[in-house]
C-alpha cells in the first residue's frame, strides 16, 4: 500500500482500500467487474486523519454509509483519489472583518475543503465530492446578480503558523492590494477556486497558487492574478492535480464582501 | 370537342410556354430548399446568440418568408400580375381577420412574448390559478405541465392580460416559516434555537444570513417568523424538511401553543 493517500492504489478482486481523508472515511472494494464505494464521516471538522489501509476483504458497509457502484472492465485494479479544487468559488466570511488601509498591501490565509476525485488510470472519472461539506452560499450584490459558492469561514489569518494543518483542506495565500487613497473594509473573500490547482509542500499542507486580488475603482471589484506558483511558504510543493478552469488573469471579478461602501483612513 | 381541347392544350404548351412553366418549378424548388437551409442556418445563428425559442421563431419566419418570395417569384414568372393578386389577399386578409379576432390576438400577443420573455421553457411560473412548467411557448398558445403532471394549454392572449408569476426566473428564493406563540415565550431562547435549525441544515444557504423575528402580535399570542434562502430547486424539500424540525426543535423548548405556517415568498 501507498505513503500518501491520492497515489495510485492497487485493489484486487475481492479486496478493499480503507482511506481516511480528515472527517471522511472512503471504503472502496473490488469485486468482479464493480468498484464499491462507501463514504461515511465522522463529524469532526478538524480531523487530521490521512491513511490508506488495506482490507484483505470487503466489508460490510455500515447502515449509515452512502454506497455507490461503477461498472468497469475486468481487467482495472488501479485507482487513485486525488484531491482537486472545488468545484464553485469558495467564499470564506471573516469572523471579524478587516479593513485594510489606503495604499496597502496584505496576506491573508485562507483555508478550502478539497474535493475528491476517484480515478482509474487514464482519467476514467467515478465520481468525486468533497471531504468535508462545506454550506452554500450565495455571493452577490443583491439576490437577483451573483452566484452560488461554498461558504467557509475564517479568522482572517495574518500568520500562516496559526493554521492547522488539516488534510481535507487547502490553503490559499491571497494578496490584497488596496491602491486607493481610501479604506477598504472587507468581511467576505471571494476565492476563484476552479482556477486554482492542488499544491503538497513537505510539511504536508494542501496549497494553491498564490492569489493576488487588486482592488479597482467600485469597490465590490477586484482585478485578479492567478500566479504561475504556491507562495514561497509552500516550501518544495509539488502539484498534484491542475484546475478546473483556464482563465486569463487579470479580469475584473466580484471579489469582496465590502460591509462599509467607504471608510476614511 | 375532343379535337377543340387537344388543339387548345397543344397550343398552350408552346415553347416559350413550357420555358416559363420550367422556369417557374425552378425557382419554386431552389426556394424551397434556400427556405430550408436558411431558417435551419438562421435558428442556428440566432441560437448562437439568444435562446431557443427565439431561434425557432426566426427560423420558422425565415423559412416562410423565403417560401413566399419564391412562390411570387414562380406566378410572376409565369405572368401573374403580382400587385392585383396582393391586393386581393389584402382585403381577403382583412375578411379573415374580422373573422378570426381571437386568432389573430393570440399570435400577435406570441410574438409580445418572445420579444418580452418572461418565462423560458423549463420555468415554473403561476398564471391565473394554474402553476406548473413551460413546455413550450408557441405562436398560439403556451402549455404547461402541472406539478401532478396534467397537461394545460393557455392562450397567449390570456398569458398577456393575466399576471404571471415566475417562480423559478432566480436561483435563489426565500422560504418564511411563520409560528404562534404565548405572549410570555421567551424569544431570544425561540431565536438562538431557530437560528441553530437553520445552520445545521444543509440546504439552508449561509449568506443572505436566516432570520428570526416578531411578526406581529396576536390578544393572546404573538407570530414569529423564521426567513431563509435556499436555492430555488430546493425550495420544496428544504419547506418540508424545516417544519418539522422546527416543531421538534420547539418542543424541545416546551413551546405552548400556535401551529407553524410556511411559505415562500413570492
Amino acid at each position: 500500500m501507498t505513503a500518501d493517500f491520492w497515489d495510485e492504489t492497487v485493489i484486487s478482486r475481492g479486496r478493499a482500500a480503507r482511506f481516511r481523508v480528515g472527517p471522511l472515511v472512503l471504503t472502496i472494494s473490488r469485486s468482479a467487474q464493480e468498484w464499491h464505494l462507501a463514504r461515511e464521516s465522522t463529524g469532526d471538522a478538524i480531523d487530521a486523519s490521512a491513511s490508506v489501509e488495506a482490507l484483505d476483504a470487503m466489508p460490510q458497509a455500515a447502515e449509515h454509509a452512502e454506497v455507490t457502484r461503477y461498472a468497469t472492465s475486468p481487467g482495472s485494479e488501479r485507482l487513485s483519489v486525488l484531491p482537486v479544487v472545488p468545484d464553485r468559488s469558495v467564499v470564506s466570511r471573516l469572523d471579524r472583518p478587516l479593513t485594510i488601509l489606503a495604499r496597502t498591501s496584505v496576506t491573508i490565509y485562507i483555508g478550502a475543503p478539497v474535493w475528491l476525485r476517484i480515478v482509474e488510470p487514464g482519467d476514467r472519472r467515478l465520481t468525486e465530492f468533497p471531504a468535508w461539506r462545506p454550506k452554500e452560499t450565495w455571493f452577490g450584490p443583491n439576490t437577483r446578480e451573483g452566484e452560488l459558492c461554498y461558504a467557509t469561514r475564517t479568522l482572517g489569518r495574518l500568520v500562516l503558523d496559526e493554521m492547522q494543518i488539516l488534510p481535507h483542506r487547502m490553503v490559499s495565500a491571497v494578496s490584497i492590494r488596496n491602491d486607493r487613497d481610501e479604506a477598504l473594509a472587507i468581511d467576505r473573500v471571494n476565492l476563484p477556486a476552479r482556477r486554482l490547482s492542488v499544491y503538497r509542500a513537505k510539511d504536508g499542507r494542501f496549497w494553491t497558487e498564490a492569489v493576488t486580488l487588486e482592488r479597482t475603482l467600485r469597490d465590490e471589484f477586484a482585478k485578479i492574478h492567478v500566479g504561475d506558483e504556491p507562495p514561497t511558504e509552500a516550501a518544495g510543493a509539488v502539484r498534484i492535480s491542475g484546475p478546473r478552469d483556464v482563465e486569463e488573469s487579470g479580469r475584473l471579478f466580484r471579489a469582496f464582501g465590502t460591509l462599509f461602501t467607504r471608510e476614511s483612513p | 370537342m375532343n379535337f377543340d381541347l387537344t388543339d387548345r392544350v397543344v397550343h398552350f404548351f408552346t415553347p416559350e410556354r413550357i420555358a416559363e412553366l420550367a422556369s417557374a418549378l425552378f425557382i419554386l424548388l431552389a426556394s424551397l430548399v434556400a427556405s430550408r437551409f436558411g431558417g435551419r442556418w438562421v435558428r442556428r445563428f440566432v441560437l448562437a446568440h439568444n435562446d431557443a425559442e427565439r431561434a425557432v421563431l426566426a427560423g420558422r419566419l425565415t423559412t416562410w418568408g423565403l417560401v413566399l418570395l419564391g412562390f411570387g417569384m414562380a406566378l410572376d414568372e409565369l405572368g401573374f400580375q403580382l400587385r392585383i393578386l396582393l391586393g386581393a389577399a389584402g382585403v381577403l386578409s382583412v375578411a379573415i381577420g374580422f373573422a378570426s379576432q381571437t386568432t389573430l390576438s393570440n399570435l400577435i400577443s406570441g410574438i409580445f412574448l418572445f420579444g418580452e420573455r418572461p418565462f423560458a421553457v423549463g420555468d415554473i411560473i403561476e398564471i391565473d390559478t394554474v402553476s406548473g412548467e413551460v413546455l413550450s411557448i408557441d405562436m398560439m398558445a403556451t402549455t404547461l405541465r402541472t406539478m401532478d403532471n396534467r397537461f394545460v394549454r393557455i392562450p397567449n392572449e390570456l398569458i398577456i392580460k393575466t399576471k404571471v408569476t415566475n417562480q423559478s426566473r432566480y436561483l435563489i428564493r426565500r422560504l418564511e416559516i411563520t409560528v404562534a406563540m404565548a405572549l410570555d415565550t421567551d424569544f431570544a431562547r425561540v431565536r438562538g434555537a431557530l437560528l441553530d435549525v437553520a445552520q445545521r441544515h444543509p440546504l439552508c444557504l449561509a449568506d443572505p444570513v436566516p432570520a428570526v423575528f416578531i411578526s406581529g402580535f396576536g390578544e393572546l399570542s404573538m407570530t414569529v417568523t423564521l426567513w431563509l434562502w435556499t436555492r430555488t430547486k430546493n425550495l420544496q424539500e428544504l419547506r418540508a424538511a424545516m417544519t418539522a424540525e422546527v416543531q421538534s426543535e420547539l418542543q424541545k423548548l416546551r413551546w405552548v401553543p400556535g401551529s407553524v405556517n410556511n411559505s415562500a415568498n413570492k
